[in-house]
């Protein structure tokens, strides 16, 4: 149960911060190349990803899990580790925050000057490529979060598959409603905590694949969730701090 | 090789941190399979990644 409810979650945050990024360019595609070709662009891309989650997905859970942990919680960790590098070095301002309405705005420009745009209303070869792309790049994240979180059993698949389907229409619902980048969430949090989620659960089936008996088995989850949470701090507050 | 690069950036950030991340593991399942560290593993796992990744963050820090 608390492994569902965490991947859920995982899923969830991990895929909206995607899909938000995603949007901005599907929208900058519309109105600047036509809304028929972004949009048939991104939902191909969604379809193809949809496919991709429900061919591997299944086909990993026929794999012994013994074999399957080990290089699934490394993968999730150094996947987990790459996501809190980011968004610690972010929090702490040695990167810059990804500003949703910069990247619409130069989206925008990119692709009013790119060839010919066709007629609103009619199929436009740049704008369809571009939504098509785009949305593999970032759905692409989502899928090995899916897939790799649902590698346990069929239920934690679904639980996967749900949270990432939910965000998917949280943000559709939200770009549909606004027509605009959604440039108020704070993605760089929501990054930090995917990170942290996927830290605890990657450490967690890292340990038990290579023979760790995690105290409490379970509930070790949570614990590793908070340490990771507290070392994240810790390290937002020393690399502002480690500022040459 | 398009595929292959963007599937490695999934991963990799920085090559120290995810290449110490496989060896400390590596180690790690090492140490328990010799029964040297076998109630210890999991919070090494743990350990060995925070170190890694403040390793990496203050040397990024450094470099910015």
């Amino acid at each position: 149960m608390l492994h569902q409810a965490g991947i859920t979650l995982a899923a969830f945050l991990a895929s909206f911060v995607e899909f938000v990024e995603a949007l901005t360019v599907v929208l900058a595609l519309g109105a600047t190349r036509g809304w028929r070709s972004a949009l048939a662009g991104a939902a191909g891309a969604a379809v193809l990803l949809a496919a991709l989650v429900a061919g591997f997905g299944p086909a990993l859970q026929r794999i012994d899990l013994r074999w399957l942990q080990l290089p699934v919680g490394v993968l999730v960790l150094l996947f987990a580790l790459r996501w809190l590098r980011k968004a610690i070095l972010r929090a702490a301002g040695h990167i810059p925050l990804h500003d949703e309405t910069v990247a619409y705005a130069r989206t925008r420009a990119r692709y009013a000057t790119t060839g010919k745009s066709g007629p609103h209303g009619r199929w436009d070869a740049a704008g369809l490529a571009g939504a098509f792309q785009v949305t593999m790049l970032e759905g692409s994240e989502v899928v090995f979060i899916v897939v790799a979180m649902g590698a346990g059993g069929a239920r934690l698949l679904s639980s996967a598959a749900w949270g990432a389907a939910a965000a998917l229409l949280c943000v559709m619902a939200l770009g549909a409603l606004l027509h605009r980048p959604l440039a108020n969430v704070p993605e760089n949090t929501l990054k930090l905590m995917v990170g942290v989620l996927l830290a605890a659960f990657g450490t967690f089936w890292t340990g038990e694949a290579i023979g760790a008996a995690w105290p409490g088995g379970d509930a070790a989850l949570p614990l590793l969730g908070v340490g990771w949470g507290g070392v994240s701090f810790a390290l937002i507050r020393g690399a502002r701090k480690a500022a040459p | 090789m398009i595929l292959l690069t963007r599937l490695l950036k999934l991963f990799v950030d920085d090559w120290p941190l995810a290449g110490g991340a496989l060896v400390w593991t590596g180690l790690c399942a090492l140490a328990d399979h010799l029964g040297l560290a076998a109630a210890w593993t999991g919070p090494a796992v743990f350990t060995g990644a925070v170190i890694l990744l403040g390793a990496s963050i203050l040397a990024a820090a450094r470099k910015s």
